[in-house]
């Protein structure tokens, strides 16, 4: 059985005295194991073992023999492999040429400490497996509608437990994030924690470090306060004290006593510093109530598919027996690490493929300087053939040579992948998830000299076969005059063509990006962000009733508004852009009875009188929340434009009875009126609209954990020293969280798109000059190559315009070609871009306009330069050059 | 004859060792015996088998020698036997690891 044909390509890189010996074998072997494996997944598994048993063998060979020839070289020269010789060959002749040698290794090292960067990132975020046993078998559970596809995470408690019975090949756990505040720990502070079911750590494949996860017996209503600490809690804010089971902690006013310790690195849901037992209470929240989420381990050996079928089964089940809560819910299951990197995968690959496509450019430069070259050394080479070098040595001279060119510049590049690495890591945005992975790893530098590999045979294989390539005669015969034969000539203008088109197709992703973050920029928000500071807080449930705690808000709120720094403080439970929203059907009590199920979903935020002006958001008609809608007043409702739209098409809202089935403080839920309408916000980021929001009276909904807004007196700079004195007198055990101006909030929603920009920008603005740089030099060579022909043709009367614009086409037509590839090849792909645009189209015309411009502009003044002086050359010269 | 020089010898040099010592073997065939080990991460790869059957044949502990009478396949294919040194190089290698285990068990008991 033979070896695939670039399994004996690889066997070519061995030095020849290893080849010859052993080649034939290694091949044969590797030819067998080849046919053994069956399908392409194992195929192309043995594949990578087999290059890189071949790759890594081929550098310790390599290693090894330079070291024979150094020893060698010490005794006296004699007795060196062809390698050793060929290496200082390549390096006495590339020191000859310093300017060639170092443009050549400094275009290598940009594209390879650019590809070594972003590889390192993708590596981490994307390839790198999560840190627990078997992970592959991780998954999230989905719960789909049906009806319009659309998928959230939330599941309900019961269906937790029926999958916990009804699925033998499935464990599940459900958790749900929580911020409790802590105390008796140092100063009070709101920390994130997980309420669990039973089996979270068995889900991950681990077990607690000690003491004992939490069981189901744990999880019952009314059931004891249990809790498992992290290992970095338990080691920072508990001393690593062994003795830990059975202390308690104080969340919120509660004791929680510590039952267990998770072992070290396990964090999910990630940054939760302690997992509560969850104690559900299925009264009052049982099916449907949706509000937490649940993970699975698949145990081995049994199918994907399988669970699938058996979970519609379930599912079936449940739709059957509570149709009004799952009548049209699938649930699926994920990758938990596709969940994870789900939000950064597209950009982080577009930015793989844009260096992927800068080292492309730098190889095609250094080809065309080595064809260049290439032409200037016919003469040597010819000497070297004449005295009975066969042609396979003289290529390995070549490539040697190459080979010194790349490694030094993969030197070089790796010292600026370092130091990229570290500007990414303070750059990335916080949405880019498992950065703490990010290095120059073993992984890294395999794929580094992969790549110098890779790079070696593009930029080194084409000139060193055509040199050595070419018959003796014509090498004899032409070597000096001509510019270097027709077939160099087309081999340098394809690969200035391919230079082009990357560089267009760069360019234009960048230039789609610049749309988006202007389009981002803007975006009309909804409300004033200016002035604006906003700050979290939530008053323990044990310690304030909920007329207890709508006193405490508004007093406070009365406080802060009365502060010289602040204009007006109002509160709501979220806040724009992103966090917190709860929802529910909603009953349009002036409509005909309808369907109990087909209830328009809205967004239900509780918010006091000040909210509106504090968040500078506009009334659009009749009144906003007063301080005189209290609980025993008429209970009132006002919605946002989104949903006056969708509830109430070309129909008044004001007057109107809605009916929002979901209470809080208050267990009544009250049809109510609405009394306003107000401008719609963007609730969860800048690109998705708003969601119909209806706003209530928190005096008539009791909701205790708020974020309070305040707009700040003109040139206040910040209200939290003043506010945190006013908290700290009414009650000094309550924390301030997520303190934020809004104005860094919305600056924060531009972070990740800035950055993408930055480095695409980056890419191609060198992939520009790059190709402006190669095209440079191709065309002043032909210049200097044809002075004679040029001045002949001056002689017979050609006037300077008519040169200029030979050389000029010369230029551009490769240009031209080039451009036209790249529209083409970013109509083809520019979808891949889709996800990270926003009101920008991948085939924008104007961009691509545009681009075209610039790109026809840079290459333009590239080829005038050496144009201009061809023009200049008077016919003396050229028989001077004779 | 020193066997000692040779000492520790790599696990993987010292297991070919082992399956060479009863018949000469081709390289196909060497790959199967090795990977009929269970402790054995991964399967054995091709290039980095001969870099160690070179390793072995220079070091005179290993030789090569011609196909057994009624061997298979008319491609000639390169066997290979243990040498004397080669066993007393392996029988080195096992009183070593003896001694490294008892002294182990003395540790962990």
């Amino acid at each position: 059985m033979r070896a695939p044909a670039w399994y004996r390509l690889l066997l070519r890189l061995f030095p020849d005295r290893f080849r010859r010996a052993y080649g034939a074998e290694i091949a044969r072997l590797f030819g067998e194991r080849w046919a053994e494996v069956r399908g392409p997944v194992a195929r192309a598994r043995l594949a990578v073992e087999g290059a890189w048993d071949v790759v890594s063998c081929v550098v310790a060979e390599w290693a090894a023999t330079v070291r024979e020839g150094l020893r060698g070289m010490r005794g006296g020269g004699g007795g060196m492999d062809g390698w050793a010789q060929d290496v200082r060959f390549g390096l006495r002749s590339l020191a000859r040429r310093p300017g060639f040698a170092s443009a050549a290794i400094l275009t290598l090292a940009l594209g390879i400490g650019a590809n070594v960067a972003i590889f390192s990132v993708v590596h981490a975020v994307l390839l790198r497996p999560l840190p627990y046993p078997d992970p592959d078998r991780i998954v999230v559970m989905w719960e789909n509608d049906i009806r319009d596809g659309s998928r959230g995470r939330a599941v309900d408690h019961p269906s937790v437990r029926v999958w916990q019975k009804a699925l033998p090949e499935l464990e599940v756990a459900g958790y749900a994030g929580n911020r409790p505040t802590l105390t008796g720990l140092g100063d009070p502070e709101v920390i994130y924690t997980a309420r669990v079911t039973d089996g979270l750590l068995a889900v991950f494949g681990l077990q607690p470090s000690f003491g004992r996860d939490l069981t189901a017996a744990d999880d019952v209503p009314d059931g004891p306060r249990v809790l498992v600490v992290s290992h970095a809690f338990w080691r920072s804010r508990l001393g690593g004290d062994p003795e830990v089971l059975g202390r308690t902690l104080t969340l919120s006013g509660e004791p929680w006593e510590i039952v267990g310790v998770a072992p070290e690195g396990f964090d999910f849901p990630g940054g939760a510093m302690l997992w509560q037992a969850m104690r559900h209470q299925e009264e009052g929240c049982g099916h449907g109530c949706r509000i937490m989420n649940a993970v699975g381990r698949i145990e081995a050996g049994s199918s994907p598919q399988l669970l699938q079928e058996r979970l519609d089964a379930v599912s079936a089940g449940l739709a059957r027996d509570f149709p009004d809560a799952h009548r049209d819910s699938r649930t699926t299951f994920e990758p938990l690490l596709d969940t994870q990197v789900a939000g950064v995968r597209t950009a982080l690959w577009v930015l793989l493929g844009s260096v992927v496509m800068v080292l492309l450019i730098a190889c095609a430069n250094v080809a065309n300087l080595l064809l260049v070259r290439a032409s200037e050394r016919m003469g040597e080479v010819a000497l070297r053939q004449a005295l009975g070098a066969p042609r396979a040595r003289l290529v390995r001279q070549l490539l040697t040579e190459s080979l010194l060119l790349s490694l030094a510049g993969a030197a070089v590049g790796l010292a600026a992948a370092r130091w990229g690495v570290s500007m990414l890591l303070q750059r990335a945005p916080a949405s880019m998830p498992r950065l703490d992975g990010v290095g120059l790893n073993s992984v890294v530098l395999v794929f580094a000299l992969a790549v110098v590999l890779a790079v070696t045979l593009i930029f080194g294989l084409l000139p060193a076969l055509r040199l050595a390539g070419q018959p003796l005669t014509d090498l004899m015969g032409s070597g000096r005059r001509t510019h270097g034969g027709r077939r160099g000539g087309l081999s340098r203008s394809l690969l200035l063509s391919g230079e082009v088109a990357l560089s267009l197709m760069l360019l234009l992703g960048a230039g789609l990006l610049f749309g988006t973050l202007r389009q981002i920029r803007a975006t009309d928000l909804g409300f004033d962000a200016e002035q604006v500071e906003r700050f979290r807080i939530s008053l323990p449930e044990s310690r304030y009733d909920v007329h207890a705690s709508l006193a405490f808000l508004d007093e406070l709120e009365q406080r802060l508004t009365a502060l010289p720094e602040v204009d007006i403080a109002g509160s709501a439970f979220g806040a724009p852009l992103g966090s917190g929203n709860m929802s529910t059907g909603a009953q349009l009590l002036d409509r005909d009875p309808v369907d109990p199920a087909d209830r328009p979903e809205i967004v239900v935020r509780p918010a006091s009188p000040g909210y509106l002006d504090a968040m500078g958001i506009p009334l659009v008609r009749g009144r906003w929340i007063e301080s005189t809608d209290r609980h025993d007043s008429e209970p009132v409702a006002v919605i946002n434009h989104a949903a006056a739209e969708r509830l109430y098409p070309g129909a008044d809202p004001l007057g109107k009875q809605i009916l929002l089935n979901i209470s809080w403080g208050f267990d009544d839920a009250p049809p109510r009126t609405i009394v306003g309408v107000v401008g719609d916000t963007r609730s969860r980021n800048v690109t998705e609209p708003d969601e119909p929001t209806a706003y209530v009276s928190n005096a008539q909904f009791g909701v205790e954990n708020v974020y309070v807004t305040m707009r700040l007196s003109r040139g206040a700079p910040t209200a939290l020293p003043a506010t945190r004195a006013i908290l700290a007198s009414m009650n000094p055990e309550l924390a301030l969280t997520d303190a934020r101006r809004m104005e860094d909030v919305v600056a924060e929603q531009l972070t990740s798109t800035r950055f993408y920009l930055t480095l695409l920008g980056l890419f191609s603005g060198l992939a520009l000059a790059l190709a402006a740089v190669g095209l440079y030099g191709v065309v002043s060579y032909a210049v200097s190559r044809r002075t004679r022909e040029i001045g002949i043709r001056v002689a017979l009367g050609a006037r300077g315009e008519h040169v200029l614009g030979m050389v000029v086409r010369e230029g551009m037509g490769p240009a031209a070609v080039g451009v036209l590839l790249g529209i083409a090849g970013s109509l083809a792909g520019g979808h891949a871009l889709g996800t990270l645009l926003y009101g920008v189209e991948p085939n924008d015309l104007h961009t691509i306009a545009i681009v075209t411009v610039v790109l026809l502009a840079v290459t333009l003044a590239a080829t005038l330069l050496p144009a201009r002086r061809a023009a200049r050359i008077p016919p003396s010269m050229a028989l001077r050059e004779e | 004859m020193n066997a000692e020089r040779h000492l520790p010898l790599h696990p993987e040099a010292f297991r070919i060792l082992l399956v060479l010592r009863g018949e000469a073997l081709h390289g196909y065939a060497i790959v199967k015996e090795l990977e009929r080990d269970p402790g054995r991460p991964g399967r054995v790869l091709p290039a980095n088998l001969y870099r160690r059957i070179r390793t072995l044949t220079e070091a005179g502990l290993i030789e090569e020698v011609a196909a057994p009478e009624g061997a298979m396949g008319s491609e000639r294919r390169h066997y290979y036997r243990v040498t004397r040194e080669g066993e007393a190089v392996a029988r080195a290698e096992a009183l070593r690891l003896q001694a490294l285990v008892a002294e182990a068990r003395g540790l962990l008991t």
